[in-house]
């Protein structure tokens, strides 16, 4: 017996190497190509570095400089107004994602499915390109149907105007349903069992009672999981202000993740892009906890 | 314990394949050009320093020795594409091919990317050792990356013969000499010539005009045969356009920002910079100390107010209510819709434009082209009323990756090619395929563009300051505070002095980099070792003769920088 409780004693040391050199690929490159990015991310926002010369040392003096940047200020309100507008979107998603949920014909939730999914294969560019087209204001389809509505003084120069381009971007996500996270809340939905719907039947649950009190709740975890992707993309993301407005008219759609992407490659200005990225960084690590915060006090209450 | 080696074994032969596969991944597009062309050139540039600026060396090529017999691929970058809406690389495929007929070992790869992004891709390109041998750049791009040291001096190569050119020296071909090459190398801290020019020319004044639809002209009531010459005329045509209903100009949120404020400041402040300095560096060699003129005045505060910017600033912002509604809304690549489908009048553009713009108007409508019209006394008593000289104005044109340096053999295959390609045949050859300017002596004009050439009578400003104190200021900043003030968000005073301090910010920090132990004494140092270096190789006389001038100017622009900077 001894033979074999020394071979159970290497076992898992075997295992513990077999199973580290499995996982050496993926974590080997995500250091490389995740962390190192990120840590020397944090170390240049030190530093005043055009991309080439030698870095020089200023401390926390781009930090300093971010603090006074007014350019800077316009872009986090910006910032904070697509971050509003994407939280409060995302509440289409969770309706249609229980509509969806509650369709007891398996083949039209499938047909349903389909449906939902099949914007996802259209690249955002391509939304993007088509919806910069619609806002056109002298050949753009949204002008065009007002002036066919017989209303020319209702035409507007939508992403040239600087009080209606935030809304216009916003609006680009029309009928505001993601389908990834429908994907998420339906998955969650599906899992709940069979009983807990019957039970609220017999008990007399009506469909808004079982929303709210059921399906809501239900799926709590599935909407922080999304949350944090909608915090985390509505801060750092840039990609639509940089193909349709450039941030503009003037820095009326200007985010800060677009000034961090300017500064770099317009200004040469590594060293404080990357304090940018690291204060946004910082931001939304920040705004991430408090709402994670704020959802375990919510269900400790 | 064998069952855990066989496994071992199989996660080795994993990771082999994984990194294989990242090794693969993320290079840019390129077209290959012969069948053989191997994926990535095999000599390419592993020591591109992506730090501390090198200085400039002496050129390791034998300019008129044929490559050797070994492989060679050469990449070149530039941002025309085979997308078919210009000639300009079926022209140097053209050449591109002659090329490795006669010689077979050379082959070439073309890195497309339209200049959006371009300037993006070719920074990570340089940091990532990767970047092309040869690469086209714009005069911007070009002083930027030879202050960093990463573009190969030509200066040496040019002083040299070719052998596709009779004569003493490759520079000579050029139209203008060398005499046109002043500008460019005061343009940069080693006084050297980084590119080779291309599709332009130094002793015409190739403007690039004002693209017109005359049928809109005559439903305007304007007579399309005789279009604007002056700004007063050509104020007159755009508000008698917009009174017809019709779009006068078709803006963009892009480069029209630049290309606006261009049309009209620089038009204003023709040797502005030259009262702040001495004689020996005004006048005719003034060209010479330009870039370093405008830098020092800029830091030194010289240029947050000069008297004409208040004329200049609210013509500009007066010309903007003749653009489209919404412009600020509109990209690069809608506003010529305006014009292609006859909404917009006016569209600006160059020559390099002219064939697919044919293309796509057809018979549409009829139209031409006209230069921007001149701003003269009657519209500002600082307008200057002519265009920019073009004598010494080379400007822009292929550039090689100065990771070459470490290859001999690559190097040199890399400037006989340029030396073959600004060679007349090849530029004849060239142009005719392109429908391009060329800027070597003797190369015809194609009839389609000559319309593209200012007058000459009127080509005759030097040295203009104009906006300078808006364009050299912080990119990041300036296009988005122009627009605030084109719109009337902020008034000329706020936009003035914030794009001012944005500038002199920029510019001190480039003085006291010029004036630190990397800049001009470093330059100085380099340029005189490899004039020592060619002195004891026996180099020709016009070649050492190049060199001292290059350490003299370069002398005399650390003098008139420690003299004139006050921190």
């Amino acid at each position: 017996m001894a033979a074999p409780r020394a071979a159970a004693r290497r076992r898992p040391l075997d295992q513990l190497l077999l199973g580290l050199a499995f996982v050496a690929p993926a974590l080997l490159l995500n250091l490389v190509f995740d962390w190192y990015p990120m840590f020397d991310g944090i170390y240049r926002s030190f530093y005043r570095w055009d991309g080439y010369s030698t870095a020089v040392w200023v401390g926390l003096g781009n930090f300093e400089r971010l603090l006074n940047d007014t350019v800077f200020r316009t872009a986090l309100w910006n910032m904070a107004f697509f971050l509003a507008a994407a939280i409060v979107l995302m509440f289409p998603t969770i309706v249609a994602s229980v509509v969806l949920f509650r369709i007891r014909h398996q083949r039209t939730q499938f047909v349903y499915r389909v449906l939902f999914c099949i914007p996802m294969v259209v690249p955002w560019l391509v939304i993007m390109l088509m919806w910069q087209f619609m806002y056109n204001p002298q050949y753009g389809l949204f002008n065009r149907l007002i002036e066919a509505l017989g209303m020319p003084d209702l035409t507007q120069t939508w992403l040239g105007d600087p009080d209606l381009v935030k809304w216009c971007l916003v609006f680009m996500g029309f009928p505001f349903v993601t389908t990834n996270a429908a994907l998420i809340y339906l998955g969650g939905l599906k899992s709940v069992s069979e009983s807990v719907w019957e039970a609220a039947a017999l008990d007399g649950a009506g469909p808004v009672q079982t929303f709210l009190y059921l399906e809501l709740p239900l799926i709590a975890g599935q909407f922080k999981l999304n949350l944090i992707g909608t915090i985390t993309a509505a801060m750092t993301g840039y990609g639509t202000q940089l193909i349709l407005t450039k941030g503009g008219p003037g820095f009326a759609s200007m985010v800060p993740g677009l000034y961090m992407y300017f500064s770099a490659f317009k200004s040469q200005k590594y060293g404080y892009a990357a304090s940018i990225g690291l204060t946004l960084f910082l931001m939304s690590l920040v705004i991430t906890l408090l709402s994670m915060r704020f959802f375990k006090d919510t269900e400790e209450a | 314990m064998s069952a855990l080696r066989a496994d071992l074994r199989s996660l080795a032969t994993m990771l082999l394949l994984v990194a294989t596969l990242a090794a693969c991944g993320g290079a840019p597009a390129t077209v290959p050009d012969a069948p053989t062309a191997a994926p990535e050139a095999p000599t390419a540039a592993p020591t591109a320093a992506p730090e501390a600026p090198a200085a400039p060396t002496a050129a390791p090529e034998a300019p008129t020795a044929a490559p050797e017999a070994q492989p060679i691929t050469i990449r070149i970058m530039t941002w025309h594409g085979p997308d078919g809406n210009t000639a300009y690389y079926e022209g140097y495929k053209t050449l591109t091919d002659a090329y490795t007929a006669a010689n077979p070992n050379v082959t070439f790869e073309f890195v497309y990317q339209p200049l959006d992004g371009y300037k993006e891709l070719l920074d990570t390109q340089f940091v990532a050792g990767s970047a092309p041998e040869i690469i086209h750049m714009q005069p911007w791009m070009i002083n930027e990356y030879a202050n960093k040291g990463v573009l190969h001096n030509l200066n040496n190569a040019y002083n040299s013969t070719s052998p596709y050119v009779d004569g003493p020296a490759w520079i000579a071909s050029f139209a203008g000499g060398e005499d046109t090459f002043a500008g460019v190398r005061s343009s940069n801290k080693f006084g050297g010539i980084f590119f080779v020019p291309s599709d332009s020319s130094a002793v015409l004044s190739i403007g690039q005009p004002f693209y017109y639809n005359k049928d809109l002209f005559r439903q305007a009531g304007l007579d399309p045969e005789n279009p604007p010459q002056d700004w007063e005329q050509f104020r007159a045509a755009l508000a008698a356009l917009k009174d017809a209903g019709v779009i006068p100009i078709a803006a963009d949120n892009g480069r029209w920002i630049g290309w606006s404020l261009g049309q009209v400041g620089y038009q204003f402040g023709e040797r502005y910079v030259d009262q702040f300095y001495d004689a020996k560096f005004t006048g005719d060699r003034g060209l010479e100390f330009y870039w370093d003129k405008v830098y020092l005045a800029l830091a030194n505060g010289q240029l947050t107010d000069a008297e004409y910017y208040g004329d200049m600033l609210s013509l500009w912002k007066d010309y903007a209510q003749y653009w489209q509604e919404g412009w600020t809304g509109t990209s690069e690549a809608d506003a010529p819709n305006l014009f292609m489908t006859g909404q917009a009048a006016l569209l600006q553009s160059g020559f390099w434009d002219f064939q697919s713009y044919s293309a796509l108007i057809g018979d549409k409508f009829e139209w031409g082209v006209f230069p921007v019209p001149v701003i003269t006394s009657a519209t500002s008593s600082f307008g200057i009323g002519k265009y920019g000289a073009p004598a010494g104005t080379q400007d822009y044109g292929f550039t090689v990756n100065a990771a070459v340096e470490s290859d001999p053999a690559l190097a040199a295959a890399v400037i006989d090619f340029l030396q073959y390609m600004t060679s007349l045949e090849a530029q004849t050859t060239y142009v005719g395929i392109a429908k391009s300017f060329s800027p070597v002596v003797g190369v015809p004009i194609p009839d389609e563009i000559r319309g593209f050439i200012a007058p000459e009578a009127l080509a005759t400003a030097r040295e203009v300051v104009g906006p300078s104190f808006i364009e050299w200021g912080d990119g990041a900043i300036w296009p988005g505070l122009s627009q605030d003030f084109l719109l009337g968000n902020i008034d000329q005073a706020a936009y003035q002095a914030e794009v001012a301090a944005s500038s002199q910010e920029g510019a001190k920090a480039y003085v006291e980099s010029m004036l630190g132990p990397d800049g001009f004494q470093a330059s100085i140092a380099a340029a005189q070792q490899t004039l020592a270096d060619l002195q004891a190789e026996g180099a020709s006389e016009l070649m050492i003769a190049s060199q001292q001038r290059t350490v003299e100017n370069l002398q005399l622009r650390y003098e008139m920088m420690q003299t004139y900077y006050t921190p």
